[in-house]
């Protein structure tokens, strides 16, 4: 069953075309990414797929409704994970989940194990009387999740629900969305972490100004780059000029931002020699070297000629 | 109903929000306390008397007797000073330029139609000066109320041969009447009008007053919400925007009808303050709430960000304040001042709580003041969530 489906979505904010022609697929059960940078699109999109506002032309359908024409029905669908913390702060953790918890209609004791089900599973149900102001950014973000979750959506849609959170909780949110997922919970995953993505989501579009330009399975996306390498150098010096490592022969494309280089390769052992002679020729002083092999990022710079922080 | 939901939250919201309590509830609590205190003496010695000017068209005894012997009263002459006019439109421009309170006119042949039962006695009033003119108003009626009385008791002793004629009536009338009337007429006025309690005339005007800083802050808590994602999680959710809105507004109502609660029964316990017939004042407090709440959905319909709706709502208040006598008491104002009082909210709600505080009057008589309050308050309750579901959760 597809649980989603975008059909050809626009959406302008004036001048600004956010998001282009956007058509997916997702089925019921599968964890989705949508990976692109700052500004390709990923919030637009989700805050049309929660029902916020309407694209200008396209259609979008949750679970078998039309979200314009049987809205409540979708978001009973749906639960949120906003990118911003979007919680009451002087309210506790359990408050918060609570409230929201009431506005899809629950109540009484099945609301009451729900809240105390989703703190324990965010690892917070021993500070739910807490106020929220009092919670670290991480915690935060977790009990942005559960407020999320109250209400045992059938598909999660998460915006970047990791941004300027701890290791120890990006750790912990993670391991939540995948837990869910296992239990047959559908998710939309956007990030512009590629390492993120690549370890939730077996299926992924990468989104760039507001376009799809791919989509598949990881393997389907690798197959892009023809099995090619991924070298980083970072130098002492920022470049301006990279024009003379684009003619080394087997140098595929170069990217350059600030003193870090990310070059790509058919093979990252042959080609690193030569790259490293041509930034020596150069008077270039190295600090750093890395190989890596074919990732969503080098398939993001094959794609556009950018990396995913530019 | 889930906006129960919301407006209880936002409530909880409040009471977990010290900063904003003592400010919304502790202010005009202590505000009632000085000014009621320091002003005091513009209330009792600096009150300027008002003016009554009259024209006598009546050749009998009866009309002059009204100016010369019952405005000359000492419960009565304390308060008014008496000008003989000459020409009437000049004496109605002095009216409604607030120059004077009334205008009482005693028609020609008034001491006749009293004998006939038929008196009648014209009183026009400054629409900026309410409470004194009711006064002087009740005053005349009270007259003219007596005269009557007297006039079918007079007829029936001349049927009975205890007077010699019915003819004689009005000359009975003028011996015996004041003798009777210094009584009833004082009575009327000290009876139906306590004295003006500085107290109690702050702790309602600071009361509303400080409705109306409350409702800003609820405008404000609306655009929060929107800037802290939280109204896009409810927009998220399988709730209406109407009754999202709704819930919005009722939390609005819910606040500021807290905050007025509380400044009434602080005041009413530990200042003394008489907030008159408890039917009338809830009137007032529900249709000012009401309007008050109304006046704040259009803030935050208004105003782009909390910042912006908390400058506009202080804009707003303060000069609607001033206008309104929520600062200084109407009677002190420029007539041109308090004619625009019946632009404001405050002009409104203080009519009527002076009314109910200080003339005793009952919940009929300040409904005209309870169904203005709850029209504005609709009126901007429709606009301002037209306008808020248009946008959305968009800024």
């Amino acid at each position: 069953m597809t649980m989603i489906n975008v059909d050809n979505v626009s959406k302008n904010y004036g001048a600004l075309r956010a998001v282009d022609g956007l058509t997916i697929s997702i089925e019921s059960g599968a964890a989705f990414g949508l990976l692109g940078p700052n500004g390709a699109g990923k919030s637009t999109t989700i805050s049309m797929l929660s029902g916020l506002f309407p694209p200008d032309t396209g259609n979008i359908n949750i679970g078998g409704y039309d979200l314009w024409q049987e809205p409540m029905a979708a978001r009973r669908l749906m639960g949120i994970v906003p990118q911003d913390v979007a919680l009451y702060p002087a309210l506790s953790a359990l408050e918060n989940v609570a409230f929201f918890g009431r506005l899809h209609g629950l109540a009484g004791a099945p609301l009451r194990k729900r809240c105390q089900e989703v703190l324990e599973l965010v690892g917070l149900w021993d500070r739910a009387r807490e106020p929220v102001k009092t919670y670290s950014g991480g915690m935060k973000r977790r009990i942005n999740i559960a407020a999320g979750l109250v209400h045992s959506p059938k598909l999660l849609l998460l915006d970047e629900p990791t941004v300027g959170v701890d290791p120890q909780s990006r750790r912990a949110i993670l391991d939540v969305i995948k837990e869910l997922n296992g239990q047959g919970m559908t998710v939309l995953y956007t990030s512009h972490y590629m390492e993120e993505v690549s370890e939730l989501c077996r299926y992924i579009a990468v989104m760039d100004k507001g376009r799809i330009i791919a989509q598949g399975t990881q393997d389907e996306l690798h197959m892009l780059l023809g099995g090619a390498d991924f070298i980083r150098v970072e130098t002492s010096e920022p470049l301006t000029d990279v024009s003379f490592l684009e003619k080394i022969p087997n140098v595929r494309q170069v990217a350059a931002k600030g003193s870090e280089l990310t070059l790509t390769v058919p093979n990252g052992g042959k080609a690193l020699a030569n790259i490293v002679s041509a930034l020596a020729a150069q008077n270039i002083e190295i600090s750093g070297v890395k190989v890596e092999q074919a990732n969503l990022e080098a398939v993001f710079l094959h794609l556009t000629g950018r990396t995913l922080r530019d | 109903m889930t906006f129960l939901h919301i407006a209880a939250k936002d409530l909880r919201l409040l009471f977990r929000d010290r900063k904003a309590l003592l400010t919304l509830i502790g202010t005009p609590i202590l505000l009632t306390l000085v000014l009621g205190t320091a002003l005091a003496n513009m209330w009792t010695s600096e009150t300027p008397p008002s003016r009554v000017l009259w024209i006598n068209e009546d050749s009998g005894q009866l009309g002059q007797m009204l100016i010369d012997d019952v405005f000359t009263l000492p419960g009565i002459a304390s308060w008014v000073v008496l000008e003989e006019a000459t020409d009437k439109d000049a004496a109605l421009d002095r009216v409604r330029r607030g120059q004077a309170t009334v205008l009482l006119t005693i028609p020609e042949g008034f001491s006749d139609s009293v004998a006939a039962g038929g008196a009648v006695l014209n009183v026009y009033r400054d629409p900026g000066s309410s409470v004194r003119a009711d006064a002087i108003t009740q005053i005349a009626q009270r007259f003219a109320m007596e005269l009557s009385v007297r006039r079918t008791v007079h007829l029936a002793l001349a049927g009975q041969g205890v007077i010699a004629e019915a003819g004689q009536v009005e000359a009975a009338l003028a011996q015996i009447r004041l003798d009777i009337e210094r009584d009833s007429l004082e009575g009327a006025v000290a009876g139906t009008n306590r004295t003006y309690a500085p107290m109690d005339y702050y702790a309602a005007s600071m009361g509303v007053m400080y409705l109306l800083f409350t409702v800003s802050h609820g405008a404000t808590t609306f655009l929060r919400e929107r800037e802290g994602g939280t109204l896009a999680r409810m927009y998220q959710s399988p709730v209406k925007a109407v009754s999202i809105l709704g819930g919005k507004f009722v939390g609005i109502y819910m606040i500021a009808l807290t905050q007025i609660v509380c400044v009434v029964v602080f005041t009413s316990l530990v200042y003394r303050v008489n907030w008159g017939n408890p039917l009338a004042a809830a009137g007032l407090i529900l249709s000012a709430v009401a309007a008050a709440s109304g006046l704040g959905v259009m803030i935050a319909a208004i105003s782009k960000s909390a910042a912006s709706a908390d400058a506009l709502g202080t804009m707003i208040v303060l000069p609607m304040s001033v206008l309104g006598g929520s600062m200084m008491p109407l009677f002190a104002m420029p007539a041109a001042v308090r004619s625009l009082a019946r632009l404001t909210i405050n002009g409104w709600a203080l009519e009527g709580f002076t009314r109910v505080m200080f003339e005793n009057a009952r919940l009929a008589d300040v409904g005209q003041n309870c169904l203005v309050l709850l029209g504005a308050g609709l009126a901007m309750l429709l606009v301002g969530g037209i306008s808020l579901q248009r946008k959305g959760v968009a800024a």
